[in-house]
């Protein structure tokens, strides 16, 4: 029984550190998210999107190996269906609208990224980058 | 530094164009010119002018100093590609059990209409089993099909919306389980059978959603989340895509997402349900196996990334 009970606690302590393992990184990819949007507002915001030859340089944010790393991760995360074993299954939803804000940014065409946000989000009340 | 750097680039483009026509005009005559000009604007016509030695030694001088120069930019990219890539990868695995959850969701609707019917099919002969079966594909088959996703256009999404229409894909379902146990009583379908025509979850389990619903915050109102569909940012990505990689990822990506019906017909023919304790017991063990396997590659291919 106290086997049972001890076995019982590692599972839940290993799930925990999973959680808290995931959310962290979670934490990362939506902070990249939220810097990179906000960086293109602050330098966009002005542009007027008539004009399309305009220039904008911003950091590169997806030059970053932890990220890469970190997707690299996510992608064996989700061959093993984590998520699911450890019961966190909105994590999955979590995790791919953040995703899916990095996949949207283009470092060669930031007016291009910005406006595709601004166009969405005039027409629409909610955007990835949001 | 970039700047002038790209410049020089520039320069020695243009100086290898001058000297590629030079070249050419020597090895294959003034006639040749307008040919070798189209070589280095990336038409690959003539396969003499693609061989030749000279030719060759030239591009690849510009290419190596045009590399050399750029070789930070490209390095940089290449992470930025790597990521993308993965989140593709991602995307395609979100596919993968999205159709698992679909295959899974139809076997429960197959197994609670042999829980309804079970009995009865039992003592009937093989005609009246496909008319019953027929019967509930009729009218519950649109319960089992999954919605198609939204492009983000709303005048198309409206459009199509309406018109779901039950597709053929069952033709070899039918056929599978049209096989099954039977004698020659003869009785008519007795229950009215329930009418089904939006997608329902059977199975119990948490419902796998589809790209369109996973970017959607569920803690938000979903009429407050309307444009959040997948389609546009995929198409946006895609064709700020330089890298055929990613292009092929991304690509698949939108033809898997918008061909679920498709794809879940093909996965219903392969199906292959077991029956008896003894299959099942195989089947477990073989699948423990392949599990053990599996996981010793990823293993494997993760140290292989993180030592070597």
């Amino acid at each position: 029984m106290q086997r049972f009970k001890s076995n019982n606690n590692f599972e839940v302590m290993q799930n925990k550190l999973i959680s808290s393992m995931l959310e962290e990184i979670w934490k990362i990819i939506s902070t990249t998210k939220s810097t990179i949007r906000e960086q293109l507002k602050e330098k966009c915001s002005g542009v007027n999107d008539t004009i399309k030859d305009i220039h904008v340089t911003t950091s590169d944010f997806l030059n970053n190996e932890l990220l890469q790393n970190i997707t690299y991760l996510l992608v064996k995360v989700s061959k093993f269906d984590l998520f699911k074993m450890i019961g966190k299954f909105e994590f999955h939803s979590q995790f791919v609208r953040e995703l899916f804000g990095l996949l949207e940014y283009d470092k060669a065409n930031p007016v291009l990224s910005y406006l595709l946000v601004t166009a969405r989000s005039n027409i629409y009340i909610q955007c990835f980058w949001c | 530094m970039l700047a002038a750097l790209t410049s020089v680039v520039e320069n020695v483009t243009d100086l290898g164009k001058g000297l590629a026509n030079i070249v050419g005009n020597t090895v294959f005559g003034a006639k040749k010119e307008r040919k070798s000009q189209k070589m280095l604007n990336s038409e690959t016509e003539d396969p003499m002018i693609i061989n030749n030695p000279l030719m060759k030694g030239l591009l690849s001088l510009v290419l190596q100093i045009d590399v050399a120069v750029r070789g930070e930019e490209v390095s940089a990219s290449a992470t930025e590609i790597k990521i993308k890539t993965q989140i593709a990868e991602i995307l395609l695995d979100m596919a993968n059990q999205r159709q698992d959850f679909l295959v899974q969701n139809f076997l429960y609707w197959f197994d609670e209409i042999l829980l309804k019917e079970g009995k009865r099919l039992f003592n009937s002969n093989p005609s009246e089993i496909k008319e019953t079966l027929q019967k509930y594909i009729n009218a519950q088959a649109l319960s089992v099909i999954p919605p198609t996703m939204k492009t983000g256009i709303a005048e198309v999404d409206e459009k199509y919306a309406q018109k779901i229409t039950s597709v053929n894909m069952f033709s070899g379902v039918k056929k599978k389980f049209s096989g099954m146990k039977s004698t020659t009583k003869k009785k008519g379908v007795k229950n009215k059978i329930l009418q089904v025509t939006s997608f329902t979850n059977y199975s119990g389990n948490e419902e796998f959603p589809d790209l369109d619903r996973l970017i959607r915050d569920t803690s938000v109102v979903e009429s407050r989340q309307k444009g959040m569909e997948a389609l546009p940012s995929l198409l946006a990505s895609f064709v700020n895509a330089n890298n055929t990689k990613l292009e092929h990822y991304l690509l698949d990506v939108i033809m898997r997402s918008f061909s679920q019906k498709e794809e879940l017909g093909v996965y219903l023919k392969q199906v292959d349900v077991l029956f008896e304790d003894e299959d099942i017991q195989v089947y477990n063990r073989i699948k423990t196996q392949v599990d053990g396997m599996r996981y010793l590659i990823e293993r494997s291919e993760v140290r292989n990334k993180t030592f070597y």
